[in-house]
């Protein structure tokens, strides 16, 4: 029997989810103190659509921000429906017509910590609640991640509460299988924590246990801490969970966190790198929670861990990976001065630590919307045929196929990133949505 | 008597003004959806629990209350009947009581015995309650659920009575803030249509013509108007139909043409292009601006009058004054003379008056139709005690 096909990431939660200023309006300067009406106006059908118009001439904004913009235009455009149930159907009758019977992934996102200024008007708590009804609804199609914060429940009290929802679930409709609530968990660092957070511990100890996957964001671009103390969530040597000193990947973990430390230090010598500020203008600092290498501590001590990268490092990092030297590419001028403090082009990063990690995937979402640029898809096809450097199997067996659904509803629609898919990658669709996915999940 | 005449002459002329503010404050509040958002705003507000779920949420999007809200352009419902509140937010608490299937347990061992069951509504309820975290919300279901005495009719009674209550003290934020919103109106109104209430109150003293008519025409309006006050609730769009069917043309109208209403000429001929709420209302106005038209109220822009009749040497004699006096013509009477003062020669008092006479009926007209129908009523039964009105001669 063939595995089910699986779309492993998309977004059901809707703008009353996120706080006011999630589209980070105040960066743009004079906006600043119209975040809730400017949220508001951009509510109306009438003009995003005249934005869609005008972002082909919005040349003078840096592509950084023309990428939010389009973010912010995509997230209300489907956002602003009515329930999550509304958004999740757009999105399934899309997998529908590619298979009679998907599996799509929705990651629900806790976002009570996003922002110290102001609360989304639906809580997680109430989110969550919302989304386990889809799961009543649709129990053969819909598959939550829950999503986890540590700085809202850390440590065993963590894990009871996430257990209720591994450990009760909905009849399916095909079978007498009971199916659980949660298919896996879901954390998302750019709100403000590291992943290597200690409080985090014995949630990866239970999810290794209980073979549930985890799915992290893992790009520079996306929603990210929007408070005005990033400065207290950064310390200079932050904890950090380790492995045993016995453990023979003790020094893997222990050079990585090194070079943690050393990145964090190089960020703080910045001006205004790390810095609190009125307006959550976190930009960079912000990276230093996602950053790829700050999974190698979790990964040397849980090597069973089934754990996602999702986004596959972001386009941007995709399209220059492959260069000699970073700083000769034709890359924007903010992010070659990122690389350079950084040390790592994250793809990259990802990729090699993929070919010595065999529980560790990542996921084609959100940057499908630029396979149509030629650098980018000739960089993941070698990535998909490279080989690990454990059992030489073809990195493209731990690559998963997502759509980032709705975050790119802007550049191209559910429909379009599907047909990308066929035309661009032809074969590794299948294999991508079905085994690779299959074995993420078992 | 005069003085009656007078004051009958200005509540009728207050009371189809404020008619022309109430459709403008229906209009706007329509757009902007206002009765609807504040609606779900007391909602939330009742319905708040920052312990547990934001119910205020889960409940407008409850099917049963979801599928009443135009989907086509997101329109919130408008008006949400007790017994539909009551019945869905007992559903929402029943569900905290619906915690899932253990994942061990298959179909074949008990799952299948508990669906076949008829839920009691009352037990989930009260699962549901005890699976929510203790916080005020919870206390104050708790505290209904005591009394209810385990009956669902009796539960549903108290949620009623609480959602009513809520509701009662919403109407009454509603009420206020629409009076803020009416006195904007009010000034727009009374701007738009150069609306001065001193000046209307000596036109109408002076042309005891004009009087008249108002006068009787304000009667047919209060004679009609308790008829059908006592048998039913009179709305806005009952009071202009009244008006309207006052029979206006068969009046003895002195000047119409006074007030040349253009802009509702030229709306109409493109009327087809608004949807059908605006094209009704766009129609009210119409209407009201025919009524003034034809009833030749001293209202309206004309650059014969003031302001617009004032040049620039008036303004510069204002600032040398007793320098140099205006010669005026010879007039026949006080009606004239009081026209040609405030018209032709002004000073630093008429610019005053006028400003003033607009703030009166700016605030006037906030007080809203209903208000000024019931003054109306009352004045005209004041008269009726006293003698008949005289006929027309000006004074």
């Amino acid at each position: 029997m063939n595995s089910p096909f699986t779309n492993i990431h998309i977004h059901v939660f809707t703008s009353e989810c996120a706080p006011p200023n999630f589209l980070r309006v105040r960066t743009f300067k004079g906006l600043k103190w119209f975040a809730k009406p400017i949220k508001k106006w951009l509510e109306k059908p009438k003009v995003r659509k005249r934005i869609w118009r005008w972002d082909k001439r919005l040349k003078y904004l840096s592509r950084n921000r023309r990428t939010r913009l389009n973010k912010a235009v995509s997230f209300l455009s489907v956002g602003s429906k009515s329930n999550q149930l509304e958004v999740f159907r757009v999105s399934l009758k899309v997998a529908k017509s590619y298979n009679g019977y998907p599996r799509v992934v929705a990651h629900t996102l806790d976002m009570d910590f996003m922002d110290t200024n102001s609360l989304p008007i639906i809580p997680y708590a109430t989110q969550l609640h919302e989304v386990l009804e889809i799961k009543k609804y649709y129990p053969d199609n819909f598959f939550p991640f829950i999503s986890v914060d540590p700085r809202s429940r850390s440590g065993q009290n963590l894990v009871n509460w996430i257990d209720y929802y591994f450990t009760h679930g909905v009849k399916s409709n095909l079978s007498d299988e009971i199916i659980s609530f949660g298919a896996g968990i879901k954390l998302y660092p750019a709100h403000g924590f590291f992943p290597f957070d200690p409080g985090l511990d014995e949630l990866y100890a239970y999810a290794e246990k209980n073979k549930i996957p985890l799915m992290f964001h893992c790009t520079r671009v996306g929603s990210q801490y929007i408070g005005r103390a990033i400065e207290q969530l950064i310390p200079e040597k932050p904890e950090m969970l380790m492995p045993t000193e016995q453990s023979p990947d003790f020094q893997k973990a222990q050079k990585a966190q090194g070079e943690i430390y050393s990145r964090i230090y190089r960020y703080y010598q910045k001006k205004k790198w790390i810095k609190n500020n009125k307006h959550g203008v976190n930009d960079f600092a912000c990276d230093l929670f996602s950053h790829p290498q700050n999974y190698i501590p979790l990964m040397c001590k849980y090597p069973d861990l089934k754990i996602c990268l999702a986004h596959m490092g972001g386009d941007e990092e995709i399209k220059f990976m492959n260069a000699t030297n970073l700083q000769d590419t034709k890359a924007p001028k903010t992010l070659k001065k990122i690389w350079d403090v950084d040390g790592h082009n994250w793809a990259v990063l990802i990729k090699n630590l993929m070919k010595d990690y065999k529980n560790l995937y990542a996921d084609i979402s959100s940057t499908i919307s630029e396979l149509d640029e030629k650098q980018v898809l000739q960089n993941i096809r070698l990535w998909l045929n490279e080989t690990d450097n454990i059992n030489q199997n073809t990195l493209g067996d731990r690559i998963l196929f997502g759509t980032d659904f709705f975050m790119t509803e802007m550049q191209h629609d559910e429909y379009e990133l599907y047909q990308f898919m066929q035309s661009k990658l032809g074969n590794w669709f299948n294999k991508m949505a079905q085994s690779n996915a299959n074995n993420y999940f078992n | 008597m005069r003085t009656i005449e007078i004051l009958i002459a200005l509540a009728l002329v207050y009371a189809i003004l404020s008619i022309l503010v109430s459709v403008l404050v229906e209009w706007r509040s329509g757009r902007k959806k206002l009765r609807g958002t504040m609606l779900r705003q007391v909602i939330y507000q009742m319905l708040d629990d920052p312990l547990n779920q934001n119910y205020g949420y889960l409940l407008t999007k409850h099917p049963l209350i979801d599928s009443m809200k135009n989907k086509e352009d997101n329109r919130p419902f408008q008006y949400l009947e007790s017994g539909l509140f009551a019945d869905a937010l007992i559903d929402i608490i029943c569900d905290h009581s619906d915690t899932g299937i253990p994942v061990v347990a298959t179909a074949n061992t008990g799952v299948n015995d508990t669906s076949v069951q008829v839920p009691d509504v009352v037990k989930l309820f009260e699962n549901g309650l005890l699976n929510m975290k203790p916080s005020p919300f919870q206390k104050s279901l708790q505290g209904m659920f005591a009394k209810s005495d385990h009956k669902y009719e009796n539960l549903k009674k108290s949620i009623e009575v609480w959602y009513n209550s809520g509701m009662d003290r919403a109407t009454g934020w509603y009420k206020r803030k629409l009076g803020k919103i009416s006195l904007i109106w009010g000034f727009v109104v009374a701007i738009t249509l150069n609306a001065d209430s001193i000046h209307m109150f000596k036109v109408i003293s002076m042309d005891s013509n004009l009087r008249n008519n108002l006068n009787i025409m304000a009667e047919g309006v209060a004679s009609n108007y308790i008829l059908l006050d006592s048998v039913q609730k009179f709305d806005m769009e009952q009071q202009l139909n009244l008006i309207v069917s006052q029979q206006v043309a068969k009046l003895n109208v002195t000047d119409s043409s006074r007030f040349e209403i253009q802009v509702g000429k030229a709306i109409s001929q493109n009327l087809n292009q608004y949807d059908s709420v605006n094209q009704l209302r766009i129609s009210q106005i119409n209407q009201i601006m025919d009524v003034t038209a034809q009833l030749g109220l001293p209202i309206g822009w004309n650059k014969n009058e003031a302001p617009l009749s004032w040049d620039k040497q008036d303004i510069a004699r204002w600032f040398m004054r007793g320098k140099e006096e205006k010669i005026l013509r010879k007039t026949k009477n006080r009606y004239d003379e009081y026209l040609q003062q405030r018209n032709e020669n002004p000073n630093f008092g008429s610019l005053f008056l006028w400003l003033l006479g607009i703030v009166i009926t700016g605030v006037m007209l906030s007080y809203g139709s209903p208000f000024w129908f019931q003054i109306l009523v009352k004045l005209v039964n004041i008269r009726k005690s006293g003698l008949k009105p005289k006929t027309v001669k000006n004074e």
